[in-house]
Parts: structure tokens; sequence; C-alpha cells
């Protein structure tokens, strides 16, 4: 069946930039990747702080100082302050960041509940199902990491309720 | 892959820590039934077992809102989450479920 039998005008071999083969693949990926909807982390270009505008003995000064620029650290609107933190939090430290799994800090497995077609979600810190891959060195990195984004979705919400120490004594 | 050995921390190290995570345990789970965190390893253990509740406990918070989470990432909700930090180490734990 040709496209411009399924959509009438249709001329092209392309819709909105995607192929025959593109349009195929989509749904298939989605469906592959269900339930997770993989995507760019955009919060190491957006959240961004200067710990020397902070108190002394302020939380934020035991933060990484490499990045120590205020430029860009907007908390934005609503939304993407949300979207941030999501980002950030993960599913107990757990996100999508790439559909290559071995760079995550941890794994989920995924089991349908019933009735309410929700999900029960186990996480770990091992990043295959085998569980044999947690060294203790993978382990501190993990919770570190785990941590260190939990700080940072923190100055993100406090930087949107105006509770962060920007005021040097 | 390393050894457990090499975490030895020392032991005023230990006490804080392990008082720390009595607390944030606590209130995590409500409960005092764990066992005593008094080694290097229970320490990074457990450590590991209570980041990942604090950092779910703080996405439910950010979302305002009772029932199911639904993270933009997911397309699904997630209505249930047993956390394990370590599966294949000694002591295999789940801190329960949220």
């Amino acid at each position: 069946m040709r496209l411009r039998e399924v959509i009438p005008g249709c001329e092209s071999s392309r819709i909105f930039g995607l192929g025959y083969q593109d349009m195929a693949e989509t749904p298939l990926q989605q469906t592959m990747d269900a339930p997770w909807i993989f995507f760019e982390p955009q919060a190491a270009g957006t959240v961004a702080f200067d710990v020397n505008k902070h108190i002394t003995g302020c939380v934020h000064r035991l933060m990484d100082s490499k990045v120590s620029s205020e430029e860009g650290a907007s908390p934005g609107d609503q939304l993407q302050t949300e979207r941030l933190v999501h980002e950030l939090c993960g599913l107990a430290g757990v996100a999508p960041v790439s559909r290559d799994q071995t760079g995550w800090t941890g794994s989920v497995v995924f089991r349908e509940t019933q009735p309410q077609k929700a999900l029960h979600a186990q996480v770990s810190y091992s990043v295959n199902q085998a569980g044999l891959d947690v060294s203790p060195t993978d382990l501190e990195v993990r919770t570190l990491g785990v941590l260190r984004h939990l700080c940072l979705a923190l100055w993100v919400k406090l930087r949107r309720l105006d509770f962060a120490a920007t005021h040097s004594p | 892959m390393g050894s457990w050995d090499t975490l030895a921390l020392r032991p005023d190290e230990n006490e804080a820590l392990s008082r720390a995570l009595q607390d944030i345990l606590l209130h995590l789970s409500g409960t005092r039934n764990w066992t005593r965190i008094d080694s290097s390893h229970a320490i990074f253990h457990y450590s590991a077992l209570a980041a990942q509740p604090l950092s779910l406990a703080f996405l439910s918070y950010s979302q305002g809102r009772v029932g199911a989470l639904r993270p933009f990432f997911l397309d699904t909700p997630v209505e249930k989450v047993t956390h394990y930090a370590a599966p294949d180490q000694p002591r295999q734990s789940a801190i329960g479920s949220w």
C-alpha cells in the first residue's frame, strides 16, 4: 500500500521528515523501550551555582566547585523546575539517560500490578539482571551519584522557592 | 572486583555514620528492626540503601500529590517501589516498599 493511498494528498515518501522505515521503527522502538522514555539530560547545562556567593557553612559549599557559574542558573518556570527534579531524582536515583544502561546508577525491574495497570518497581544498584556487577567501588560511585543528584534537585527546588542562601556575610 | 576490606573507616567515623544511618532508616522505614550497623561494609551497604528512598521521597514531595508516581520518563505510573542495594552482597536487603 502506498502512502498517498493512506493519506490523501500525500505525494512524498516522507512525512514530517520520517521515511517509511522510521515510521515503522518508531512505534516498535517505543514498545521495546517501555515503560522507559529515554531522554537527554538537561541538568548538566542548566544547573550551576557559584559557591563563593554562599554564606560560610552553607550546604551548597559542599557541592562540586567546578560548576562555578551562576550563568544560566535561572530556575525557569514551574514545569522546567519539575522536569529537572524528575531528571535528577530519577526513579529512586535511576534515570533512563541512555539506551546503554551500563552507565546508569542502577537498574529497575518492573512488574505490572493488578488491577490498576500501574507498576511495581524493584530498584537496585546492579546494572544487570544477574546482580553480579556491584563491586564496592561501583556501590560507592553509584551511591554518591544518587546523593549528588539529590542535592542538585534540592537546590533546584530551593532556588524555585527562593530559599537559597545567596547572600555573603 | 574490589574487596569490602578496603572500606575500613576509623572508629569515630563508624560511630557517627552508624548513628546517622539509624536515624535515617528509622524515618524511612518506621521500624528500628535493623541489624547492627557496626562495620564499614554494613555502613556502605545501608548508605546505598538509604540513598534510593531519600531520592524517591523528594521526587514524591516535589510532585506534591498522593497516588502513583508519574515521572516524565515513564509511560506508566508507578505505585510501588522496593529498594535493594547490592543484591549479590552477603546481606540481601530490601528496605521495604513505598
